[in-house]
């Protein structure tokens, strides 16, 4: 295939007319379509606003008048009580301490480990690389449920059900793939010339690495922190399967799911922990937004 | 030993013995388990060979849901991307929006499925539902359903509130794949006088088809693994219309305790992932420019 095909005009450009009648074409035509995008835009607007609207309002509703009402009434008092209440009286603070105490560790170990498997790949190139990126890489492809069945056993013997050691462990491990795979092909973008400058200096190969190219990785680690703790706090299947036992070992989102099961009508309630449950991710999204387009991209574009 | 053999054990000895323990172990363990009668339950285990494959193969209730995750990511490859891709290029004509949106547009793929799954569950709902309502405003109360509960929608239903909110993924991945293409390249397309729909088909959708991967290889890797929104909404029901894979391994596993058949079925997966993943690679290294 060719980049661009050229299709010579031979448009009737004779009288200045007609070409003023083409011009004026093209520029409504420019603006229809313009329209046509805002109208699209408006609706698209419209399908993601609304939900979200749905549940932050409904948290803001006292349960008595949503049983009365209805979720998506438009009317009512707005209160924090729902809020005063889950923080209160639910394990809420927990669940929440619980959520930190896994994803902060797995989210480290994660990065750390995949930044210095994938330096070590591109930089120092050993014998049968090829094979242990592939492995690792191949990680993506591995459904959780695969791993589940052996793993809670291997748990169950090694005495660590119902604690928050295997979702640490899991999370840590599951993450090496994709944080191997981008800083593989972030530092493979550095030259190798930075490094034997630095090693022609006398530096060692672990100052070369810590002084000159973890700065320089600064950008590829903010996006893969973005993407590593979305991942891990969102995750219920883990914690779902791993501590269903004890509440005081689950997750946010395990602890959205149990208030789910246990007050079916307390939709205030569901809706204020939901809110909750959500504010970590989304103000790390706010935050790091840019990185994390460029984090997806760097990993399965450039290989 | 050169010296760098031995920075690269001490680099990357520790995160590959943990990678080996927690995946690349219990893979190889799932594989053995696979062609046991291995219970939950049970402390002695048999090898019966291929029995568990032929089993999955035959049993109906496997079949189905290998049915419903074909479908459901054929149509994730479909709808998702190409709604995404609509808006981004909308956005991008428009660009007075676009910052604004973006921004507001993380909000969808940053909140957790069991969040989606709640809201969708109260937009589904019978009742005061806000489809139901809006049916009843519209004075098409005849058309209104138990959306979740009625076995003839529940699965499109728990599908759309997932393509709600892989649609926004696959937006923002076109919106950066858009602005790296040079504005050049559309210009002179039209001066040689390529129209708008040629522009599209000519110079855009190549120059998308990296993009287009990596859009494709997540969503479809998001619709194999489909568990935590099905959980959410429906745990499989009514009656198993929304049984997807991860969640039947999941019942086979935890409600039938059998390990050998749970092993079979998610290697199944893992394959049916891999032959996926090695089409979209395929396709995307041979239209490519690059290289």
């Amino acid at each position: 295939m060719s980049t661009s095909t050229a299709h010579p005009v031979a448009r009737g450009q004779g009288a200045a007319e007609g070409a003023a009648e083409a011009h004026e074409a093209a520029r409504r035509g420019r603006a229809l379509r313009r329209r046509a995008g805002m109208a699209l835009i408006v609706v698209f607007v419209a399908l993601y606003l609304v939900p979200v609207a749905g549940v932050v309002s409904t948290s803001l509703k006292t349960n008595a008048e949503i049983a009365e009402r209805g979720i998506w009434a438009l009317t009512g008092k707005l209160t924090l009580a729902n809020y005063i209440d889950v923080w209160s009286t639910a394990n809420t603070v927990r669940y929440l301490i619980n959520s930190f105490q896994v994803a902060i560790p797995a989210v480290a170990v994660s990065i750390a480990g995949g930044t210095l498997i994938g330096y070590a790949l591109s930089k120092f190139r050993p014998r049968g690389g090829t094979l242990i990126q592939l492995v690792i890489v191949s990680g993506l492809f591995v459904p959780p449920q695969v791993l589940l069945v052996p793993l809670f056993t291997m748990f169950r013997t090694l005495d660590l059900l119902n604690t928050l050691w295997p979702m640490i462990l899991i999370h840590s491990a599951v993450g090496f793939s994709i944080c191997t795979l981008v800083m593989r092909n972030f530092f493979d973008q550095i030259p190798d010339s930075l490094r034997y400058a630095a090693l022609i200096d006398g530096a060692s190969e672990g100052d070369v690495f810590w002084r000159v190219m973890l700065p320089l990785a600064r950008p590829a680690l903010a996006a893969l922190a973005t993407l590593q703790f979305t991942f891990i706090w969102n995750d219920f299947l883990y914690p779902l399967v791993f501590t269903s036992a004890r509440d005081d070992v689950a997750t946010i989102m395990l602890g959205l799911l149990n208030v789910k099961g246990q007050f079916t009508v307390a939709y205030g309630t569901q809706a204020s922990l939901a809110v909750i449950a959500s504010i970590p991710t989304v103000v790390v999204f706010f935050v790091f937004q840019k990185h994390f387009v460029r984090g997806l991209l760097s990993g399965a574009l450039k290989e | 030993m050169r010296p760098t053999t031995r920075w690269s054990l001490l680099f990357m000895g520790p995160p590959i013995a943990l990678f080996a323990a927690i995946v690349v172990l219990p893979t190889a363990m799932a594989l053995r388990l696979s062609f046991t009668d291995a219970s939950l339950l049970g402390q002695t285990s048999e090898w019966i060979g291929f029995d568990n494959f032929v089993e999955a193969f035959t049993n109906e209730h496997v079949r189905k849901s290998i049915r419903i995750t074909l479908v459901w990511t054929l149509f994730g490859a479909l709808i998702p991307p190409a709604l995404g891709l609509a808006v981004a290029m909308a956005l991008q004509a428009n660009t007075r929006f676009a910052a604004v949106m973006k921004s507001a547009l993380f909000v969808p793929i940053s909140i957790s499925l069991v969040v989606v799954g709640q809201v969708w569950i109260w937009i589904y709902q019978p009742g005061d539902g806000l489809i139901n309502q809006l049916l009843g405003m519209a004075g098409l109360d005849s058309l209104e359903e138990a959306w979740l509960a009625n076995r003839s929608t529940a699965l499109y239903a728990v599908f759309a509130a997932w393509a709600w909110q892989q649609t926004v993924l696959a937006m923002i991945l076109y919106l950066a794949g858009l602005t790296s293409i040079p504005g050049e390249l559309v210009e002179a397309a039209r001066v040689d006088g390529a129209g708008h729909f040629q522009v599209f088909r000519r110079v855009m959708v190549p120059l998308l088809r990296p993009i287009t991967t990596v859009v494709l290889s997540l969503i479809a890797i998001n619709s194999l693994r489909n568990f935590d929104l099905v959980f959410a909404m429906t745990q499989g029901g009514p009656v198993r219309e929304t049984e997807t894979m991860p969640m039947l391994v999941w019942r086979i596993l935890f409600r039938q305790h059998e390990q050998g058949l749970a092993s079979a079925v998610s290697l199944i997966l893992f394959a049916m992932t891999l032959v996926v993943i090695g089409g979209l690679t395929w396709w995307g290294r041979r239209g490519s420019y690059v290289d």
